[in-house]
């Protein structure tokens, strides 16, 4: 998952211990990390969905609706090829109307504040990191029968 | 900080404002530069107390010429990144409200201790 204003971005290494320790448990690492990759993107797609609310918006929430509504991303699959595993969250910057302006805002427009609590600062991706950390040691419990 | 940094950006002779501050009926200068406060959280704790601050901001360069856009985007990078600052990109696009204009933004920062 990538990084600031229009993306978020989790390097799983930070993750390694608990990666490992699955691993010795005999876990399928590339499905659980995928399965935490989607709950993660589920998440964010909750949390833009509601930033999106027109009363959170500027021009009387006229970006809540139509096109850029259109481009949040939605019910992400995570993609596995070979090494990496890789999964779209955010705005589909391919769809015309895709947030990214309200994120970055313009000289007109302020940042959408809501929306930059999620794509930036670095709170929202430590959040994130925690949700993270807990899923994978839920699996690692789980395992251990505790 | 944000004084700091608008001295440098004020240096280019170009009009700053903080992004969103222009009113709708407000033309759009040639070039200018707009800056925005992205994050500012402390750097770290100790024994309870707060140690240094990581000062995060976009800087966003918007022209009627959109070689200025990039010439002037990597001299404020050079600039920046002389006085300290943390520039780890070359930027990307960003919306213009004028179809005359186009624009580009950089994320910059800088840990104050």
């Amino acid at each position: 998952m990538a990084a600031r204003k229009q993306g978020i971005s989790i390097d799983f290494s930070a993750f390694s211990d608990l990666i490992e320790q699955l691993e010795k448990l005999g876990a399928n690492i590339e499905d659980i990390v995928a399965d935490a990759m989607e709950q993660t993107a589920e998440t964010v797609e909750v949390d833009t969905v509601a930033a999106m609310a027109s009363a959170n918006l500027p021009a009387g929430g006229k970006y809540s609706q139509g096109e850029t509504m259109a481009s949040i991303v939605r019910n992400a699959k995570a993609q596995k090829n070979g090494v990496s595993v890789e999964i779209d969250i955010g705005f589909d910057k391919t769809k015309s109307g895709a947030g990214g302006f309200l994120i970055t805002g313009t000289p007109k427009m302020r940042p959408n504040y809501a929306l930059e609590k999620i794509y930036g600062t670095k709170k929202y991706e430590s959040t994130l990191k925690k949700d993270i950390d807990q899923l994978l040691q839920d699996e690692i419990d789980e395992r251990l029968g505790s | 900080m944000e004084d700091a940094l608008i001295t440098i950006l004020e240096s280019f002779k170009y009009p700053v404002y903080r992004q969103g501050s222009m009113s709708n009926e407000e033309k759009y200068p040639e070039t200018f530069i707009t800056f925005w406060n992205n994050d500012s959280p402390d750097h770290a704790h100790y024994n309870n107390t707060n140690y240094g601050t990581s000062w995060d901001y976009n800087i966003f360069v918007y022209s009627s010429d959109p070689a200025k856009v990039y010439e002037l985007l990597s001299n404020i990078r050079t600039a920046l990144k002389a006085a300290s600052w943390v520039v780890p990109s070359q930027g990307m696009d960003v919306n213009s409200d004028e179809a005359t204009h186009t624009g580009r933004t950089i994320e910059v920062y800088y840990l104050e201790t």
